[in-house]
């Protein structure tokens, strides 16, 4: 469901329109891009169809017609259970990072130079975020920022691993060379 | 770029028969945040250490405002120390006698100021880590992540234009460390200070303006 | 700076400086003892243990005499080193925040001058108190007591007091200064240091020398006799001291190396273990029960003499057994010092390793017949070296030849020394038990 829940999340609060929807949610992630105007109402629609939402008023003040969505009594227990069910612990997806990785690795390319500069990468892309982190002052944003921020810590450590991985891996043969 | 503060040609150093650092060369600029990161057993704390001047390197040449720092005697390397440096470790720096506050006065109190006037910058030190209430305790008495706030007030008291930190949020939770760290980064800031510091949590490391990374005493 | 110094000379309790000040007290007590007994004209005026009044044999008791202070002296370097790694701790972050070599040496000396100055001007008391106590008797007066040990007619001069004190302060702080030299250079003492070099026994040679030079000093003769003899036996005296202090770490180290082979208990091989990987701590215990051994076997060799020669007007035949008596009593105590403050030291140096075998479950007797043998497998054989060398320089120089009461005495002060010493063991042992229990609170594991 994704994205929806999120706005069932800042619903929660009261009746919003579809901009004030949109401007919440990429407050509350910073470190995410923002949500495209298009994407919110599709959800918005989804919702009202399982009659999640409701509209419940139509204001026009001057500019064009704004639509008023409030949670139903349905939309508030499925927020609930949302809320208190755990989420599953992966697995992963590859992505383009570790495919690459794997496959130079498995073409026995030199790969210690490619890690170095994908590090030098995410340590720029981290340091922004941090840049980011200092400059927003709401604490459930700053959280929201340090989840990518680890995510990039993660990644940054596997690719540590993989380096002190492939290093190990060299001595390895090389000594088994020297014995036979 | 800044000015050139530190050169270093060449170092190395080795403890028995490991070799810490094999041939490093690197520039630091003044004012410069530079993270010193890598495994492990690469170097990154034996690099600290002699560019601070607090180990001196088997061979090659460190410079510190354009003169060797590597080949002063004992005496004079302390004094610069004590002067221009500030140093934060990861343990074991304190004087297990004297309470916080003491320790943060120690290096005024070298330099022969005024025991009141020490006092007083020592506990405006500590109070800008968040750690007034800590004046009297002894070092024993003291958590891991204290301690180090505490030995970071004292490298900051006499308002070094370089500091040196060794894996400064170690003994730290995640904000707790950033608390510090921020602190810390903002005296450097305050004072145009160059900051030197090694860590292994790339979210330190991110903090600096540039990385230097090692890899078995080299720059990888 | 002084405040410094003071507060932390202070900070970790009475007990070191209290220590410092007992052991230069009774160095610059002996020396007076001494000064005073060569101060004695050729017929005294006063009625004194035959040894003294006969200048032939006074050389011998004067050097006796001085030989004493070597056990206070070992202890004093002993006391100094005490809690060495938490000294270094605190030299080296002191160097850490600032402080130059320099100024880390003075804080240094003043921290050992303090109680060592107080301990030389107290030996000026302990001299008057044993002067009260043992004092000789004017002829014409009636005796108060029974022993005759120091002249009263005489006494050192002012500037020879003077002297003592100050050189007695001096050899403190040198010994101070000497115990802290490798931490003044790095402040990282406590970080990374290569493993120290085994020890070699190149103090046998000394020991040799000192056997050598002392010998010589007994048996010069001619006009120059009574100065060269002092001086040769000054020479015999350092020469044993140094011997005794670069010998204990190789016999501690060997000592170790073959009892871990053998070793079949898990204490005995902690024990041998521990002394291979730093010999040097228990060798500083060992070296002054050494230099008590020194002393014992000169004692032994002394009552041989004064047996050989008792004559009839000297009518306290008791004298010098009560002498030997009380000298063995005096032995017994500082021996027993000397190791308990080693086994302190051990244990505050080695808090997280005792912690940590509690904590892996080894019950604190273990540790504490461990504790045993560690001083046990240096001090025993070092007493003997040491009793067997005493008796050696001392009974061999003036007499000629071994004598069968030389023989006799020399057996019997092995016999006694040995048992002696280990009585000192199981009472050290058990003087420290309170900080062994302490020590091994697993709670050490959590800092530091």
């Amino acid at each position: 469901m994704g994205v929806s829940h999120v706005l069932l999340g800042v619903l929660a609060d009261g009746p919003a329109h579809g901009y004030d929807l949109k401007r919440a949610h990429d407050e509350r992630f910073p470190a995410t891009k923002a949500m495209p105007y298009g994407q919110v109402y599709s959800a918005l629609q989804r919702l009202q169809r399982d009659h999640l939402v409701e509209i419940v008023e139509t204001v026009q003040e001057g500019g064009p017609e704004r639509t008023v969505y409030a949670l139903t009594d349905a939309g508030r227990t499925e927020l609930a259970s949302w809320l208190e069910a755990t989420e599953p612990a992966g697995p992963y997806a590859a992505d383009e990072l570790v495919r690459k990785t794997v496959t130079a690795l498995w073409r026995g390319t030199d790969a210690a130079d490619y890690l170095q500069r994908q590090r030098t990468v995410h340590l720029g892309r981290m340091r922004e975020l941090l840049a980011l982190q200092a400059s927003v002052s709401d604490t459930t944003a700053r959280i929201a920022v340090d989840h990518t921020i680890f995510h990039l810590d993660a990644d940054l450590r596997w690719l540590e691993a993989a380096a002190a991985r492939v290093a190990d891996a060299h001595q390895v043969t090389h000594r088994g060379e020297a014995k036979a | 770029m800044s000015e050139i503060q530190f050169e270093a040609r060449g170092v190395r150093k080795a403890y028995g028969r490991t070799e810490a650092l094999r041939g490093v060369s690197l520039t630091i600029g003044a004012g410069e945040v530079v993270a010193i990161s890598g495994p492990s057993g690469s170097g990154k704390s034996t690099l600290l250490l002699a560019l601070a001047g607090l180990i001196r390197p088997e061979a090659g040449e460190i410079a510190y405002d354009g003169a060797r720092l590597d080949d002063l005697g004992e005496a004079h390397r302390t004094r610069l120390r004590r002067r221009q440096f500030g140093v934060v470790l990861q343990f074991g720096q304190l004087v297990p006698e004297l309470t916080a506050a003491q320790n943060v006065a120690l290096p005024l109190l070298l330099e022969r100021h005024d025991r009141a006037a020490a006092r007083r910058l020592a506990l405006g030190q500590l109070e800008r880590f968040g750690a007034l209430d800590l004046a009297d305790a002894l070092p024993g008495e003291l958590s891991g992540g204290e301690a180090q706030r505490v030995a970071a007030a004292r490298a900051l008291v006499t308002g070094p234009r370089v500091i040196f930190a060794d894996e400064p949020t170690g003994a730290l939770d995640t904000v707790g460390g950033e608390h510090l760290l921020k602190t810390l980064l903002g005296a450097a800031r305050d004072n145009d200070a160059t900051v030197v510091m090694v860590t292994h949590d790339n979210r330190v490391a991110a903090r600096a303006d540039r990385e230097i990374f090692l890899r078995d005493g080299v720059i990888a | 700076m002084i405040r410094l110094a003071w507060r932390l000379a202070f900070a970790r309790g009475w007990a070191r400086p209290a220590l410092l000040a007992a052991c230069t007290a009774v160095v610059s007590g002996l020396l007076l003892v001494t000064l005073a007994v060569l101060r004695l004209p050729a017929q005294p005026e006063e009625r004194l243990l035959a040894v003294i009044t006969d200048p032939g044999t006074r050389g011998g008791y004067a050097f006796g005499a001085a030989l004493l202070i070597i056990p206070p002296l070992l202890l004093l370097h002993q006391v100094v080193r005490l809690g060495t790694s938490a000294r270094e701790r605190r030299l080296a972050a002191l160097r850490l925040a600032g402080a130059t070599p320099a100024e880390v040496r003075r804080i240094g000396a003043i921290e050992v001058g303090i109680p060592v100055f107080a301990g030389s001007i107290l030996g000026l008391g302990l001299y008057r108190l044993l002067r009260l106590c043992f004092g000789g008797t004017r002829f014409g007066e009636y005796p108060s007591h029974a022993v005759h040990l120091i002249p009263t007619t005489v006494a050192p001069a002012w500037w020879e007091t003077l002297l003592v004190i100050l050189g007695v302060t001096l050899l403190g702080v040198a010994v101070g200064a000497l115990a802290s030299r490798r931490v003044i250079v790095t402040p990282l003492g406590v970080t990374r240091r290569a493993a120290a070099p085994a020890p070699r026994p190149w103090g046998a040679l000394a020991l040799a020398l000192a056997v050598v030079s002392g010998l010589a000093a007994m048996r010069v003769d001619g006009p120059q006799a009574h100065t060269l003899g002092m001086a040769g036996a000054l020479v015999a005296i350092a020469l044993a001291l140094l011997g005794v202090m670069a010998l204990a770490p190789w016999l501690a180290f060997t000592a170790g190396r073959i009892v871990a082979r053998r070793a079949r208990t898990g204490p005995v091989l902690l024990a041998a273990s521990r002394l291979v990987a730093e010999p040097r701590p228990a060798a500083r215990a060992a070296a002054a029960v050494g230099g008590i051994g020194l002393v014992a076997g000169g004692a032994s060799a002394f009552v041989a003499d004064v047996m050989a020669m008792q004559n009839d007007d000297d009518g306290y035949y008791l004298a010098p057994v009560a002498l030997v008596a009380v000298c063995l009593l005096g032995a017994l105590v500082v021996v027993v010092g000397s190791l308990a403050v080693h086994s302190v030291e051990s244990l505050l140096d080695h808090r997280r390793s005792v912690a940590s075998l509690t904590a892996l479950g080894v019950p604190v007797d273990t540790l504490i017949t461990a504790q045993r043998w560690e001083t046990g497998l240096v001090a025993l054989p070092m007493a003997l070296i040491g009793t067997l060398l005493g008796s050696v320089v001392y009974g061999l120089g003036p007499v000629g030849g071994p004598s069968f009461v030389w023989f006799a005495c020399t057996i019997v002060g092995l016999t006694l020394v040995a048992a002696l010493c280990w009585v000192a063991v199981l009472a050290a042992v058990r003087v420290v038990r309170p900080w062994t229990v302490r020590a091994a609170d697993p709670a050490h594991l959590r800092t530091e």
